[in-house]
């Protein structure tokens, strides 16, 4: 296309209706449209300090042309040279001519090189001249000062004209979002210089580009980039200064505030320009198939965009981080022509190569691919997309696959995007050659195979998502990792990939499948952990409809492989394992129940003490097992199972037990544990089979156990009370408490003491019994031992026991005391007598007998 | 307090787009710079874009006025400011208080409308209004600047004809309105000096190109059918009988304009804009001055009141009737009865008025030997006088 002309003045005769400022001549090819819109191009006005008669040198300095960039709303650009033109013909001052050349959409013409175009017209003529379009080709530009060698020489004349100018560039790629205009206020012979930077560095094919009048006495509305000399009636204003523009005041040295960072485009082509001016002819060449609106997030893209082509130097971090808005941006920007094909595919490319070498970065390059499909609209950056993404999950798969599936997600998302077919998205991921170099990869590593398997299971089932079971797609490329593998080392990732992914009869029939007829141990083995691990995790809710299920299946041979598995981790899971015990002891035939026997037996063995507590307690109510155990192991679990037995002699259900362990012994030919006759002992006692202290004597020795201090403590709370009961002297109260300390620790008989004094019922013991506590309690001097400790408490304990006393056993007891005044000493007699007076009166008080009937009530009340 | 109160019911012109609204219903403009609710604003933009450079304070909703104010809601200022519900730009401060008065000046190319509106501005501020008690002051910076940098500065200070015009399609600011404040003062019963009325006057200078085509003048001089009052400048020295009779006629670039066809625009307009019948008169009052009058000095008899008399301190509407009558038979003597018969035939208040902006012919340089302004102020107040703001002497 050529470039048409256009000269707009005030003359005598043009293309407008009369006189005055009208187009005077615009070349044949000139549309209406761009007439009419560089008609509206605001008019020059030379500066008001214009000398009244000026001369050529006041016209230079006072009034430079403005080369004006517009663009039209077609794309269309124009550069217009307006210029100061002195009178009209009629002689009024003001005139100005503006000469516009309407360039092509694409054109290799920078327009701020048109500044130095010699036809321009400069004079206004009464004629209006003959225009003609200009070939391109044939527009000389001698351009030698506004090359970019001259340009970066521009920039190392000063030292600060390097920060300026990335300054001033970041200001203009923000300046459409901040809605604040550059203006930079310098010489005449400067400006052009800045213009030059400002617009040669940033790529051409930005639309719509970023305008500028290199000359402006006001501010202009609508131009982006407005210059302006020490002599123009332009102010630049504080207002101007911090909000209305970003203005650049290079003669008085004022300067707006700009944000712009260390790495900011701005500062990394103004350091391209001053270091390697060279650098911009590839960087234009390669941005020239691109087209997009100007501002800075893009441009950081193109810059990523140039990085990622140009293969041979690395990727700075900040353009990694970058790449996922990167890609997107080529899949939008690029122009969709074979090179664009060529060149999309070659970024993608390059930012696989990264993420190869960087799985961190694959997240973000999927999400770039995904960026590019839904930008881009030619289906081949589409397709680039899809292949890049298949290739990325493949490389994530084969480095173990931690992130395949926000992978797999991007890569549905960008098929979804396209309307990709499920079956040619399943060709591409499935394909056996890579599945088996992946399976090969991580054969001896579950947790990657197990990746690797999900991976095909979701796959799978997203391909056909209506069917229940495992689709033939998910079976198809099984078989082709089964024969890459060895089969043990899949069936565990198999298993539990199944049951995540294909639900419960989709695992059922793979245990099924998998179990039939194997008989290799390494395969039951895997089987069995692989159907744990299911139930564990992936069927914890329903773990005994699964199990139910394959029993209805008369699949026990699973669970019973299940089971083994489970035996041999007892301690991990005893729940699971008495689960599946319990499953299989209800549903496997009487005569397949002994199976279970080793299996227990295996439990048992490896299982802590924790865990055997919690088998004997099992095993309770399954003893039929117990009788067909070996009478060693039985030996062991019959105890384990007898001192699991409360010695209450309250607690039926303890008292069964203890037959069932007494039954169990009988059976398995062994001794019973000692917690038997400690019962049948404490029985004797507390019901009164013993009836004196003699007795219990001899029966505790023929005893003669060993108790341990639980089992002691146990004990003593159960036989104190009846052991004191028994006391007639009170050698025979001390002597109970020492036997008491011997078997259940001198803490557990103190607080046992102490409950005992404080109960009801010792408050209605035989009068001896009292008077053997009361003698002993008196007869205590200061603690010494534990024993005197116990009884010191005892006397303490004394005043309120007394109170609680009835009146009948009370004189008893007075009478009992007596009788061994003898034995005691005269404080102690006195002592006795002071408390005694003082219980009697607090007895028939009349506060005390209140309290006794209230407590006597509500002790009835609560029991 | 009248006037206040009327234009809450009473529909409004925008001086600057001329739309007609509400005053109660336009909204405010923050005016704080530093204001995190500064947006671009995109109606500003498609009808003033040299205004609309940069963000612009926050529109705010006039619903929320109390005692004629809004308090931003992004930066908590108050705010007066209000501006056109259409055009976005910030009306007056004294608008919707005192009545507006918009008059036009128009006239062919070289008609001298530029030179007129500075030396009636001038006059009336420096000479006339302190005769009268009468003050004009700008309304606003965009008036300040422009009156100063365009018409002001070159020709009192420079001593210089003033630019050529540009056309308004190229230049917004011409298009924009300079507003002034006209205050009327007087005393009150115990002899106390105060102000007894304000008017809203805004002078519209137009390029006379954009007068040449209808299109032309239905985009860029809408304001002349909203105008109350319309300054019609005719160049007599344009007039094909009188070029003959001067002894020095004009350049021959200055190509004769038919002003009847400008006249005939106007009319069309203005019919067409207030939706007038055709068998209806226009009643804007139309002053025709003819401009460059001491130019005539030579060809005319030298005891016509246009040459001899100035005004006084007050407006004298029996001078203004004679003088208007003068010019009518002088245009009669100059062939131009059709001229006339087509003004009165389309407006029914017309006066015919001659005034000399400058009082002198310009140098070859384009500079003054001297400025002596003469009757520029007699249309003006005969425009004030047609629309009630002034009362004529006794």
């Amino acid at each position: 296309m050529n470039i048409e002309q256009m000269v707009y003045t005030s003359c005598k005769r043009g293309i407008g209706a009369g006189p005055g400022f009208q187009t005077q001549a615009t070349s044949p090819g000139l549309t209406w449209e761009h007439r009419f819109e560089l008609e509206q191009l605001q008019a020059y006005r030379y500066p008001r300090g214009l000398p009244t008669n000026p001369t050529p040198q006041d016209i230079r300095r006072y009034c430079p042309p403005n080369y004006q960039l517009t663009q039209f709303t077609d794309g269309h650009t124009a550069v217009t040279r307006s210029a100061y033109a002195g009178a009209d013909y009629s002689g009024r001052r003001g005139n100005f001519i503006a000469h516009s050349l309407v360039l092509p959409p694409v054109s290799d013409i920078w327009p701020i090189d048109l500044s130095l175009w010699g036809e321009w017209r400069e004079t206004v003529t009464d004629e209006p001249p003959q225009l003609n379009a200009i070939d391109p080709s044939a527009v000389r530009i001698a351009s030698p000062s506004l090359d970019f060698a001259s340009l970066a020489s521009f920039i190392r004349e000063k030292a600060d004209r390097f920060e300026r100018l990335a300054v001033m560039l970041d200001a203009l790629l923000s300046s459409r979002v901040a809605n604040r205009p550059v203006i930079i206020r310098d010489s005449v012979a400067n400006l052009t210089g800045w213009l030059g930077c400002l617009t040669k560095l940033l790529p051409r094919n930005m639309s719509p580009c970023f305008t500028f009048a290199s000359f402006v006495n006001s501010q202009l509305a609508g131009v982006d980039i407005q210059c302006t000399t020490p002599d123009s009636d332009l102010k630049i204003s504080s207002e101007e200064l911090d909000y209305r523009a970003f203005a650049f005041d290079l003669v008085d040295e004022r300067f707006s505030n700009v944000a712009s960072a260390k790495d900011s485009c701005g500062h990394i082509l103004a350091g391209k320009l001053r270091d390697t001016p060279d650098w911009f002819h590839s960087f234009h060449h390669f941005s020239e198939r691109f087209s997009f609106e100007p501002d800075s997030d893009r441009l950081q893209c193109l810059l990523t965009c140039f990085a990622l082509a140009d293969g041979g130097s690395s990727i700075p971090p900040q353009s990694c981080e970058r790449i996922p808005d990167a890609i997107g941006f080529a899949g939008s920007a690029l122009r969709q022509d074979e090179d664009g094909n060529s060149m999309i595919s070659r970024l993608v490319e390059r930012a696989v190569q990264i993420a190869k070498t960087a799985p961190a970065e694959r997240l973000r390059v999927s999400e770039g691919l995904r960026k590019l499909a839904t930008t881009a609209s030619s289906p081949q950056f589409r397709s680039v997309a899809v292949h890049s993404s298949v290739r990325l999950i493949h490389d994530e798969l084969l480095d173990g696959g931690a992130n395949w599936r926000p992978l797999l997600s991007k890569l549905d998302d960008i098929a979804r995007e396209m309307d990709f077919r499920h079956s040619e998205l399943q060709s591409l991921l499935l394909r056996s050659d890579v599945l088996k170099q992946i399976a090969v990869a991580h054969q001896n590593a579950p947790e990657h195979m197990q990746h690797l398997l999900h991976f095909l299971a979701m796959r799978a089932e997203r391909t056909n998502a209506s069917s229940a079971g495992i689709s033939q797609a998910f079976r198809d490329a099984l078989a082709s990792l089964i024969a890459a593998t060895s089969h043990a080392k899949i069936v565990g990732p198999l298993l539990a990939v199944t049951a995540e992914s294909g639900g419960q009869r989709a695992f059922c029939e793979l245990c099924i499948e998998l179990a039939d007829g194997t008989s290799d141990a390494s395969i039951c083995d895997a089987v069995g952990m692989g159907v744990a691990n299911a139930l564990d995790h992936a069927f914890a809710s329903n773990a005994s409809e699964v199990r139910q299920s394959l029993i209805k299946q008369d699949q026990l041979g699973i669970l019973l492989l299940e089971l083994n598995y489970r035996s041999k981790n007892v301690n991990a899971n005893f729940g699971g394992f008495l689960d599946c015990l319990s499953s299989l002891r209800k549903s496997l035939p009487r005569r397949r129940k002994a199976e279970l026997v080793p299996v227990v037996v295996a439990a048992w063995r490896n299982a802590s003490r924790d865990t055997r507590d919690g088998i004997a307690t099992w095993l309770f109510s399954h003893s039929d097992i117990v009788a067909e155990i070996d009478s060693k192991v039985a030996g062991e679990m019959i105890g384990v199972m007898a001192a699991q037995i409360p010695l209450d002699r309250f607690d039926r259900q303890a008292s069964a037990l203890a037959n069932t362990v007494q039954k169990l012994c009988k059976v398995a030919r062994c001794d019973a544990p000692v917690q038997i006759p400690l019962r049948v002992f404490l029985e004797n006692l507390c019901r009164g089979r013993t009836r004196s202290l003699t007795e219990v004597h001899s029966a505790w020795s023929a005893l003669g156990p060993q108790v341990d201090p639980s089992t002691g403590s146990a004990v003593v709370a159960q036989s104190l009370f009846p052991l004191l009961a028994m006391t007639r002297v009170p050698k025979e109260h001390i002597g109970v408490l020492e036997w008491a300390c011997s078997v259940g620790g001198q803490e557990g008989v103190g607080v046992e003491y102490r409950r005992v004094l404080k109960s009801k019922e010792f408050a209605n013991i035989s009068p001896d019994a009292a008077g053997a506590f009361v003698v002993a309690t008196l007869a205590v001097g200061a603690p010494s031992s534990a024993l005197e400790r116990l009884l010191e408490c005892a006397n303490q304990e004394l005043d309120s026991w007394l109170h609680s006393l009835s009146g009948k056993s009370y004189a008893e007891l007075n009478r009992y005391v007596r009788s061994y005044q003898k034995e005691l000493s005269k404080d102690k007699i006195n002592e006795w007598s002071a408390r005694r007076t003082r219980a009697d009166c607090k007895r028939r008080s009349l506060l005390g007998r209140i309290l006794r009937f209230v407590g006597l009530r509500v002790y009835l009340l609560l029991f | 307090m009248l006037t206040q109160l009327s234009c809450h019911f009473f529909n409004q012109t925008c001086p600057f787009c001329f739309d007609v609204f509400r005053f109660p219903k336009a909204p405010f403009r923050c005016g704080n710079l530093s204001c995190p609710g500064r947006t671009p604003d995109p109606e500003l933009k498609s009808h003033w874009p040299m205004m609309a450079a940069g963000a612009q304070g926050k529109v705010l909703n006039p619903s929320a006025s109390k005692r004629g104010q809004v308090v931003c809601d992004a930066c908590q200022r108050p705010s007066k400011d209000r501006i056109c519900p259409t055009c976005h730009v910030t009306l007056p401060s004294t608008f919707g208080q005192c009545p507006n008065a918009i008059i036009a000046v128009i006239g062919a190319k070289n008609s001298g409308k530029s030179h007129y509106i500075a030396t009636l501005v001038e006059e009336i501020r420096n000479r006339v209004g302190p005769m009268m008690n009468v003050t004009l002051s700008p309304q606003d910076d965009f008036t300040i600047q422009r009156f100063a940098r365009d018409f002001r500065d070159p020709l009192y200070n420079k001593r210089r004809a003033l630019d050529v015009t540009a056309s308004g399609v190229r230049d917004a600011n011409v298009r924009l309105p300079m507003v002034f404040n006209l205050q009327f003062g007087g005393k009150d019963l115990f002899g106390r000096r105060k102000i007894t009325r304000t008017i809203t006057l805004v002078f519209f200078d137009t390029a006379g190109e954009d007068l040449n085509s209808e299109a032309t003048m239905a985009t860029v001089n809408r304001y002349i059918y909203r105008s109350s009052g319309i300054i019609l400048l005719l160049d007599p020295r344009q007039i094909p009988h009188v070029r003959g009779l001067l002894p020095d006629p004009p350049d021959p670039g200055e190509v004769m304009i038919d002003t009847r066809d400008i006249l005939s625009r106007t009319a069309k307009l203005i019919r067409n804009g207030r939706g007038m019948g055709p068998n209806r008169m226009i009643k804007t009052p139309l002053a025709v001055a003819f401009s460059k009058f001491d130019e005539l000095e030579s060809i005319v008899d030298g005891s016509l009141t246009v040459l001899t008399s100035r005004s006084a301190g007050q407006y004298d509407a029996a001078e203004a009737i004679a003088v208007s009558d003068e010019i009518e038979s002088l245009l009669a003597s100059w062939q131009q009865g059709g001229l006339v018969h087509e003004l009165r035939s389309w407006f029914s208040t017309v006066a015919f008025f001659g005034v000399s902006s400058l009082g002198c012919k310009k140098n070859p340089d384009e500079t003054l030997p001297r400025l002596d302004p003469r009757r520029v102020e007699d249309p003006f107040l005969w425009l004030l006088y047609r629309l009630g703001y002034v009362k004529a002497a006794r």
